[in-house]
């Protein structure tokens, strides 16, 4: 028993320490001082608590895999709201970077059916609104920021300003463009470049026709002129070459400039919250 | 009077003990924690260990048989073996860490490639028991093996009394690589060239892989084909026949080469197939051997 109160204090000792250094910034031994905290505690609440900060000094490392690692080992279910909510919105982030989107969907799900009292959710929204975005389900996206401006507190006319605002955002030329990866194959497999026009890449594109035309022409004028093996293993093989790289490259390009199109929405989504959480924190100091 | 000179003991034995452990909790937190270390070691966090360890307050620590132990063995788990061998032979005969430590040491110096310094290193290991002396003639056989000296690798087996459990299959696997490099037939990378020069591509058929072969093959003759359609019909002078000539030239050329240096890289694969196979068997005794070491700190 005495033993027990001893690493309690010790254990106690570590988690203030560990917290210390969090908050200088020196995640690496932070983390380390959070795994001794854990190793020495023994009260459950406290060793949930290490984990919760010892993910956020893996996530201020970048390492968000690992960050997740220390968070799916905790059941949230029993803890108090705080911490739940905590611990959830953490698991959240880190699938949302590491991409996992169905499972920061169903982390938010989670959080949704705990609370009743929408004060409480709105602060996963933002990320709910992200998630959303990369999934490209832009109505409900737009719902959920006109719930996100509906439940702050500021006045009518800044709250219909910021409406409009996501109103625009959410306007059919401004949204992401979904290009489909099939058509670019196929477009590229009747006219050598027209995949990557399709994409935007014009220049890429022309230059990519223009190369297989002259492969093309090539093999015809040798045939046509008996020069079979010429034809045949420089004309036509090269042709082959740049034809089925093309048709490779316009599939890429389409999943490159998919991804590219929704990161650039999200900036544009960031910008926007950014600008309302100032003024709401102006408004209500 | 009295029943306040007592009560003043009584306080003052209190005062010192809460220091004491105050003293103790505030220390642990920047002192060298060995227990906490291997608690780190034992979960995968060889980085963070390693940062310990190298923190000034563990250089200064006392007990340095357990300090070298536990730094050896990070560098070992994070694959520097050099550095790991450079810690691990720090530790005297006079430690319980010393056996596992030294054998790892040598372990780790055959991985690197370097088999003189790792027998040297088993050899002055100083050991007692049948079993102790098993495995390191084992060990020595199996580097013995790894460097392709066959005779030494069966004068230092036959010296093994070949009952220990955790050598025995190992010991097989050996015996079996061992007869495997009798039979092996190098292949020559002039042989490669030659064959290569007479037909495109059989050079790279020779040193056993068959799709390049077929692609070297046809696009060489290909070439030379379009050479020899220009060459009759627009003659040896023509810009086209002199551009696909020099085509087919380099790619001919081209050929010969890569195919002597297919057979050379097929060796060095063999060569660091064996190697990897060795170490495997070397590695499973001394850490099946080691493993009921549980150490304690």
């Amino acid at each position: 028993m005495t033993l027990f109160s001893v690493n309690g204090i010790y254990a106690s000792d570590y988690f203030s320490h560990a917290l210390k250094i969090y908050y200088e910034g020196r995640f690496f031994e932070a983390s380390i001082e959070f795994e001794r905290a854990i190793y020495y505690e023994t009260d459950s609440t406290r060793i949930e608590l290490c984990r919760y900060y010892k993910s956020l000094c893996y996530k201020g490392l970048g390492k968000y895999d690992k960050a997740l690692e220390e968070l799916v080992n905790v059941d949230v279910e029993p803890m108090n709201d705080s911490l739940f909510l905590d611990f959830q919105y953490e698991r959240v982030l880190c699938s949302y970077l590491l991409k996992d989107l169905n499972q920061a969907l169903n982390n938010i799900d989670r959080i949704y059916m705990r609370f009743k009292d929408t004060s409480k959710i709105l602060e996963v929204i933002p990320l709910n609104i992200l998630c959303l975005n990369a999934c490209r389900e832009w109505d409900n996206a737009q719902i959920l920021w006109n719930f996100y401006i509906n439940n702050s507190r500021l006045n009518d006319s800044v709250k219909n300003n910021f409406k409009q605002e996501v109103k625009s955002l959410y306007s059919k030329k401004n949204l992401p463009r979904f290009h489909f990866a099939g058509k670019a194959e196929t477009l590229s497999s009747f006219l050598p470049g027209s995949g990557q026009i399709y994409n935007g890449a014009v220049l890429e594109g022309s230059f990519n026709a223009i190369i297989n035309l002259t492969f093309l022409y090539y093999t015809f004028s040798q045939f046509y002129s008996k020069y079979y093996f010429t034809g045949y293993f420089i004309g036509l093989r090269l042709f082959n070459k740049f034809y089925a790289g093309g048709i490779r490259r316009a599939k890429s390009l389409t999943e490159e400039k998919n991804e590219n199109g929704v990161k650039a929405f999200n900036l544009e989504n960031i910008s926007l919250m950014s600008r309302f959480i100032n003024t709401k924190s102006s408004e209500n100091p | 009077m009295v029943t306040d000179l007592f009560r003043n003991i009584k306080v003052a034995c209190i005062v010192i003990i809460l220091t004491f452990f105050s003293r103790a909790s505030s220390q642990n937190t920047t002192f060298c924690d060995l227990r906490f270390i291997n608690h780190l070691l034992r979960t995968g966090y060889f980085e963070e260990a390693l940062f310990l360890l190298d923190s000034s307050d563990c250089s200064s620590f006392q007990i340095n048989d357990s300090v070298n132990y536990l730094r050896g063995w990070s560098y070992f788990s994070l694959n520097m073996p050099v550095s790991s061998s450079e810690s691990l032979l720090k530790i005297g005969p006079a430690s319980s860490l010393y056996l596992k430590s030294h054998f790892y040491a040598a372990f780790n110096y055959a991985q690197t490639g370097d088999i003189i310094k790792a027998i040297d290193v088993l050899e002055k290991i100083e050991v007692n028991t049948c079993d102790q002396i098993s495995l390191k003639n084992f060990e020595i056989a199996g580097m013995q093996l790894q460097q392709g000296n066959l005779s030494a690798f069966v004068e230092w087996f036959g010296k093994n009394t070949g009952n220990q459990p955790e050598i025995s299959e190992s010991a097989i696997n050996l015996m079996n690589i061992s007869t495997e490099i009798k039979s092996h037939k190098s292949k020559s990378p002039f042989l490669a060239g030659l064959f290569s020069g007479i037909i495109p591509g059989s050079g790279k058929l020779y040193a056993g892989k068959k799709g390049e072969a077929i692609a070297a093959f046809i696009s060489t003759v290909g070439i030379g084909l379009v050479t020899w359609e220009n060459y009759r019909k627009r003659g040896i002078n023509n810009f086209n026949t002199i551009v696909f000539g020099t085509i087919f030239a380099t790619s001919y050329m081209a050929n010969i080469y890569g195919s002597a240096f297919s057979v050379t890289v097929i060796e060095n694969e063999y060569k660091q197939n064996v190697k990897n196979t060795v170490l495997f068997n070397l590695h499973i005794p001394i850490d099946t051997f080691f493993s009921k070491w549980d150490l304690c700190f």
